[in-house]
């Protein structure tokens, strides 16, 4: 069996024919390491995350979770693959009509035939793991961000997934928090003995926790490498992305026609 | 189009905005809404089909069910009452003064059951259910799309449609025709507190005559199966208007409205063709 947790080659997406999203992208991320996709705003980068849940169909390429090859997979393996990997999204994601208690154990309730005081003592130890056993009675409306992302983590890793996927963990968060979530990410992945891929475009936490860094921009993968090796590079792109220079290779403006035109001054 | 001739502060039309006159432009423009429709209908079978085809959750988890039927149910109850009532009372009003002119005051009570129990009941029952409690499955699907709670549980290998519509549509199927009941019992009540204590008509008389023209399985039973009718087809728009509404405040808002829109009209035109039928 392969060493690698996830292996995508050439993989293109496009939601239509028009615009294309990723193209012709290739990673690999070893068992057991905590790896950074990071790019700027709209590069793609949630894109390859929907694209590795199934939720997407990729318009071109291979995609291996766990072993397991996904755009040929049909429903029910694909439901067998998502049980063992974990997704934090963006915004969390949580139920807004149930309590965080049940947040957490609504996986476990759903797929796990076990007592409800097996149930109590997992989700009671998920919650400590987040920091927010006391809050369990209260409800996502009355949590703030940063309290609802660590409810959606605790609820990601709820059934100790073997691969865990989080878009953005960090944004939004206090920086207190942030370093604390940072630290959680890191100790869990050793916990569980899992795989994480982390979505981010936050320089300074990522590199602390992670083992490799693939930085994208509109699509495709620019540089690579470990957080030193990363911090090292002499490559333009790299060095405008970690320093945050506003001027660069990389542009801040999408493709457009010349303001002159859009705004009736020229031809 | 240059954009130098067009007037100061105009913005150039994008390539989408730009109108082709070429006959191509004429066909596309022709055919393109027939394809959606065809899509959209094509599309909200295969819905239809997969929320009953995945209803074995529902089945084997009750209370599920029994959740969304107090959701749907329960709450749209209040309304149907006060509305149930005040039916009854003009009903009773107007047939009074229908019957009046032809000495036939004691069929108050008949005329009323009647009319309730085929048409008034299970349609006034139905476009409240579709402003109560559809409108309602409409928004809740659609804001936990936006939110990410669908693709929350579908990252959690729980299926969207066996754990949230299939309960929803089968609660609506079942409370639908409870709360015409409902309607039909308050609005032969309110009818009766016209005609037997204001119009002073004999209580012996209201009810005999009542159940002597009204047929429990022709009137009251073909009512109800329709009020059942009535529930599937209207869930089945909300659920399908939430489900596939756009990810947005704005999209929630308009798949909101179509359900108000659609199941209003689904509710008559299929009252129309069941009576049809029935008759």
């Amino acid at each position: 069996m392969s060493t690698n947790a996830l292996e995508i080659e050439n993989l293109s997406f496009a939601y239509d024919s028009r615009r294309q999203i990723i193209g012709n992208l290739s990673l690999t991320v070893p068992q057991g390491k905590v790896i950074a996709i990071m790019g700027g705003s709209g590069s793609g980068k949630t894109t390859i995350l929907r694209n590795i849940c199934g939720q997407v169909t990729p318009t071109n390429g291979n995609i291996t979770v766990l072993g397991r090859r996904l755009p040929t997979s049909n429903w029910r393996q694909l439901q067998e693959l998502r049980r063992e990997v974990g997704v934090l999204f963006q915004f969390g994601g949580l139920f807004t009509d149930l309590s965080v208690y049940d947040n957490v154990a609504f996986p476990l309730c759903e797929h796990w035939d076990l007592s409800p005081a097996t149930i109590h003592d997992i989700v009671m130890f998920k919650l400590e793991s987040v920091g927010l056993r006391g809050l369990s009675n209260l409800f996502p409306s009355e949590l703030s961000g940063g309290m609802q992302r660590r409810v959606a983590l605790a609820r990601a890793v709820s059934m100790d997934p073997k691969l865990i996927l989080y878009d953005e963990p960090f944004t939004g968060l206090d920086p207190i928090s942030l370093a604390i979530t940072a630290k959680l990410v890191k100790n869990l992945n050793v916990a569980l003995g899992a795989t994480s891929v982390i979505v981010t475009h936050d320089v300074a936490e990522t590199f602390q926790i992670v083992d490799y860094v693939y930085l994208m921009w509109q699509g495709e993968i620019v540089a690579q490498g470990t957080p030193a090796e990363m911090r090292d590079s002499s490559s333009p792109r790299v060095r405008q992305f970690v320093d945050a220079k506003t001027d660069g290779p990389l542009p801040f403006h999408q493709p457009a026609p010349p303001l002159s035109e859009d705004i009736g001054l020229g031809k | 189009m240059k954009s130098s001739k067009l007037p100061a502060g105009a913005r150039p039309k994008s390539g989408r905005e730009r109108r082709d006159d070429s006959l191509y432009g004429y066909i596309s423009r022709v055919g393109w809404p027939i394809v959606t429709t065809c899509f959209s209908l094509g599309q909200a079978v295969r819905f239809v089909l997969k929320v009953i085809m995945r209803s074995g959750e529902a089945i084997q988890r009750p209370g599920l069910v029994i959740r969304q039927l107090r959701v749907s149910g329960v709450n749209t109850l209040i309304i149907i009452l006060i509305a149930g009532i005040f039916v009854g009372f003009v009903l009773g009003l107007q047939f009074y003064v229908l019957l009046d002119r032809y000495g036939q005051v004691e069929l108050i009570g008949a005329g009323v059951a009647l009319t309730l129990f085929r048409e008034l009941g299970p349609v006034s029952a139905g476009l409240l259910f579709v402003g109560c409690a559809c409108t309602s499955m409409t928004a809740a699907i659609g804001l936990k799309k936006s939110s990410e709670q669908i693709a929350a549980m579908e990252m959690m290998a729980v299926d969207p449609i066996a754990r949230e519509l299939s309960p929803r549509l089968w609660a609506g199927v079942i409370a639908m025709p409870l709360l015409t009941i409902y309607f039909d019992v308050v609005g032969i009540a309110g009818a009766y507190l016209i005609a037997v204590p204001q119009i002073g008509i004999d209580e012996g008389v209201f009810w005999s005559v009542m159940q002597e023209r009204v047929y429990f399985y022709d009137d009251f039973v073909l009512g109800v199966l329709k009020s059942v009718a009535f529930g599937f087809v209207t869930v089945c728009i909300a659920l399908y208007e939430g489900y596939y509404c756009v990810p947005t405040a704005e999209g929630v808002a308009r798949a909101t409205t179509n359900t108000v829109i659609k199941g209003s009209v689904a509710v008559l035109g299929v009252n129309f063709v069941l009576t049809a039928f029935m008759i």
